[in-house]
């Protein structure tokens, strides 16, 4: 079996390398709980280039406003119809932030039309069980960003596969920590990343 | 009252006479042609009203022109005194010649006491009995007509349609009415096996000579009397009327977003101030129309976590529903209160005429126009940086190329012993060069920079514990075994710790080629050491080229000691097997085999065959990629066998034209990705 390579999405607008500790920190995650063969690090590949089809895991972060190109919008129909997972996470925790306005409109354009996951999909129990659906950050619950606690993820759906898991959470700015820190939380903040690329592999 | 006016006065009620005449004509002819026409109408689902315009029409034409025959040279004196003169023989045209200017009055008197009005009065019943009952009974014809039509509609429907009604079809008219903002006109269908609409339109289906008919779009039942509304999915409709049913394919046509392609500015600028304008400029184009552009403006200011957003729009216009069409519009930098290291992001939008939903919207590519932070520009002139090193490298060994090449230039006015010292001052540069990229590559390899030490400058080591020099074959083994590791893989090296990085084949390959020319530059050979110099060189470029760095910036890299996070000894498990996806050849071998079990249906039963074709396409646009331009020939071809097949007609080209589409398509491949399931 080959091993699982953890991979950040890089597109030509805005900042994509805005959490770059966050592929260190889940793979640390994955090595830790699970037996998944994981590489060290993680590859950095262009949305818009066909390395990213090598990948079954794509993450996209950011903070400032996102227009995808073409050859990126291209990128990603061809990754998702391949039977990628992309996850997209929103680095400002804003709801109304560019970042958040921008990317959603360039999904539902690319890929297609933004559904709400509900709180039993298999996503939650893909590893860890989270009845509760997404846990909430610490950006969330102490008033950062838009001062909301955002209760549900959204996805864009292939079939009952989710293609695109979109988070306005900001688990970007929750992960992005050294994974030798981790030793400090009672309870490991990144447990939820395990479920998502769990899922990712094996739906 | 005179002769003369008392036959003027005749001539008018004879003029009367030949209006109501032929009126009445004129109405009977309408009712006739009404009467008639009525049935037709109900039959081919004509609308009632031109039935009443064309019975008018008969009405004005018939009256007109009987009119016109009874009238003749006109109701004058002398020609209504002939009139009277042939009914009223006895006169002896006596007043014909009494009317004329100048008669003798004695004339006038004779022919005073004539009374014509009896005759004027049999001529008026004579004229207007026969046409009046010709009126009553062309409406008593109409009001025949218009009871009766329904049972003559099911009978013409019986007698037109009986082939198909043999086969188990329906007479069945499709009314689609596109959405109101495409400004389109509806269209009639008359038993259409597929249906092309815009998502939104309404359907109506009814049946001629039947009210009662049953829809179901797919396996959903639909109300007979509300309309189908067409969605983004291929539908099957299916009508029902009795016995009888009818398969129609929807296939629903997308109504395109814009397309916006922004002309200006043409590429993203870098401004040291915020001063100036910008002219913006836009070419917009939709399938149906367009309803209004803008330019959309973004300014993002600030820097780490702490962001700041405005927006605003720039050039609006309404293009009223053109087709193509232009914005222009100017950004004048100094209303936005830009500071240095704001970014703009300036496109163009475009909504159709829906203008309502998040499809109607197309944007352009979007340009960017940042603002220098102060000493942005300085730091690159003040801060000189020392080249990298393998560029050092690169150097001196085209240095060491040229000073080989010299000495073979010269060798023949050189002595022996002269030549061969050169040629080894040559050589311990080169092995200089070489260890240089030895620390490079030993750096890389977690060790200390000194992996091969070097004595070829004379230098000892007194009273020190060295370890032994490695030979040039173990030092490349040592460099090939940690190249040959994977990229990333974490490495103990040599009790180091240190992640191991990639290793730049490239730089061992010019590390090799530098041990071959020292050796024959040390030989005093420098004509043979030069095609190895040359191969450094070579590698050594490559090297650059592998280690450009992308533009933007490069995040740091963060290495995973996966079996540390994983407690080191214990016993790795194997992760459950995962369940590989269907492989996509699986998807058209079903497509195919349902294809087979059509063909032959279309031997014993062509109605149902023809039905099972059309939901087949409709599959085939549903659930395959729009792209896939296999799919959509098939499904044209499939459309086209069902209309053969419900027409008796020859199927087998459609057929074969489907098949040959549904084919697997040969490609080569060596692989697929790891993660991707088994073929």
């Amino acid at each position: 079996m080959s091993e699982f390579v953890f991979a950040t999405a890089q597109y030509e607008s805005g900042d994509w390398d805005s959490a770059p500790l966050v592929p260190a920190n889940l793979i640390d995650s994955i090595a830790r709980y699970t037996a998944i063969p994981v590489a060290p690090t993680g590859v950095v590949v262009a949305l818009s280039s066909a390395d990213a089809l090598r990948y079954p895991l794509l993450f996209l972060t950011g903070h400032l406003p996102v227009r995808f190109t073409e050859a990126e919008r291209l990128g990603i129909r061809r990754f998702i119809d391949r039977g990628g997972f992309m996850f997209v996470d929103d680095h400002n925790h804003d709801i109304d932030g560019a970042f958040h306005k921008t990317v959603t409109e360039e999904i539902e354009r690319g890929a297609g039309p933004l559904v709400s996951v509900p709180r039993r999909h298999v996503l939650y129990s893909a590893f860890f069980s989270f009845p509760d659906g997404p846990p909430n950050t610490s950006h969330e619950l102490n008033g950062w960003g838009d001062n909301l606690i955002h209760p549900e993820l959204k996805a864009v759906l292939r079939g009952d596969r989710i293609a695109v898991l979109y988070s306005n959470k900001d688990y970007s700015s929750e992960w992005s920590y050294h994974p030798e820190n981790k030793r400090f939380y009672s309870v490991d903040n990144t447990r939820f990343g395990v479920n998502i690329v769990v899922y990712a592999l094996t739906r | 009252m005179s002769v003369r006016e008392r036959v003027a006065e005749t001539g008018r009620t004879l003029a009367r006479v030949a209006l109501g005449r032929s009126l009445l004509l004129g109405t009977a002819a309408g009712l006739a042609v009404a009467a008639v026409a009525w049935p037709i109408a109900r039959t081919f689902a004509f609308s009632p009203v031109g039935t009443f315009v064309l019975g008018l029409v008969a009405v004005a034409s018939v009256s007109w022109w009987c009119y016109r025959r009874l009238r003749g040279p006109g109701f004058t004196v002398p020609a209504v005194s002939l009139w009277i003169e042939e009914h009223l023989p006895s006169l002896g045209y006596a007043l014909v010649t009494g009317v004329e200017d100048g008669s003798p009055a004695s004339l006038e008197r004779s022919i005073a006491g004539v009374d014509w009005s009896p005759a004027a009065r049999a001529a008026t019943r004579k004229a207007l009995v026969g046409p009046g009952i010709a009126a009553v009974a062309a409406a008593a014809l109409f009001a025949v007509s218009i009871a009766f039509a329904p049972a003559v509609s099911r009978l013409a429907d019986r007698v037109t349609s009986g082939a198909r009604a043999s086969a188990g079809a329906l007479d069945v008219t499709v009314r689609v009415v596109p959405p109101t903002y495409t400004r389109r006109r509806a269209e009639s269908l008359r038993n259409p096996p597929v249906i092309r609409a815009l998502v939104g339109s309404e359907i109506r289906v009814s049946v001629a000579g039947n009210d009662s008919v049953a829809l179901n779009a797919g396996d959903a039942p639909l109300a007979a009397d509300a309309p189908f509304r067409v969605a983004a999915q291929p539908t099957a409709l299916r009508v029902r009327s009795g016995a009888n049913s009818r398969l129609i394919a929807i296939d629903p046509v997308l109504d395109s977003t814009p397309v916006v392609r922004l002309r200006d500015p043409v590429r993203d600028t870098v401004l040291s101030s915020p001063v100036g304008a910008f002219t913006l400029g836009a070419d917009l184009r939709d399938d149906l129309g367009i309803g209004r552009a803008s330019f959309e403006y973004i300014v993002s200011s600030g820097s780490g976590e702490s962001f700041s957003f405005a927006s605003g729009t720039i050039g609006d216009r309404r293009l009223g529903g053109l087709q193509t069409g232009t914005l222009s519009g100017m950004l004048t930098l100094s209303t936005l209160d830009l500071k240095p290291g704001d970014f703009v992001h300036v496109r163009a939008v475009a909504y159709d005429l829906r203008d309502d939903t998040a499809f109607a919207r197309g944007a352009s590519e979007t340009r960017t126009i940042r603002i220098a932070r102060a000493g942005e520009f300085d730091s690159v002139a003040v801060e000189a940086a020392t080249p990298p090193e393998a560029e050092k490298a690169v150097l001196s060994q085209r240095m060491l190329i040229n000073l080989a090449e010299a000495l073979v230039r010269r060798r023949r006015s050189l002595d022996r012993t002269t030549f061969s010292d050169e040629s080894r001052g040559i050589a311990r540069d080169q092995a200089r060069l070489r260890k240089q990229v030895g620390d490079i590559v030993f750096s890389r390899l977690g060790d200390d920079p000194s992996g091969e030490h070097f004595h070829g400058d004379g230098h000892q080591h007194e009273g020190q514990e060295l370890r032994p020099a490695l030979t040039p074959d173990e030092l490349l083994k040592a460099a090939e075994n940690a190249s040959a590791a994977a990229v990333g893989r974490v490495l103990d090296f040599e009790g180091d710790e240190t992640p191991v990085v990639a290793v730049n084949r490239p730089l061992l390959e010019a590390y090799h080629f530098m041990w071959d020319a020292g050796r024959e530059l040390e030989q005093a050979s420098p004509e043979r050491a030069l095609p190895a110099m040359y191969r450094a060189l070579e590698a050594i470029q490559r090297a650059r080229a592998a280690e450009r760095l992308y533009l933007r910036s490069r995040p740091p890299r963060a290495v995973v000691d996966v079996d540390r996070a994983r407690l080191q000894g214990r016993e790795k498990g194997t992760p459950a097997a995962r369940e590989p996806r269907s492989p996509a050849t699986g998807v058209a071998r079903a497509v195919l085999a349902r294809f087979a079990r059509v063909v032959s249906l279309a031997r014993t039963d062509p109605a149902a065959a023809a039905d099972s074709l059309l939901l087949l396409r409709i599959d085939l646009l549903g659930s395959l990629t729009p792209a896939a331009a296999a799919a959509a020939a098939a499904a044209g071809a499939a459309a086209d066998a069902a209309v053969a097949l419900r027409n008796g007609g020859d199927a087998s080209a459609s057929l074969a034209l489907v098949r040959r589409s549904l084919g697997l398509p040969v490609a080569a491949s060596d692989s697929l990705p790891r993660w991707s399931g088994s073929r």
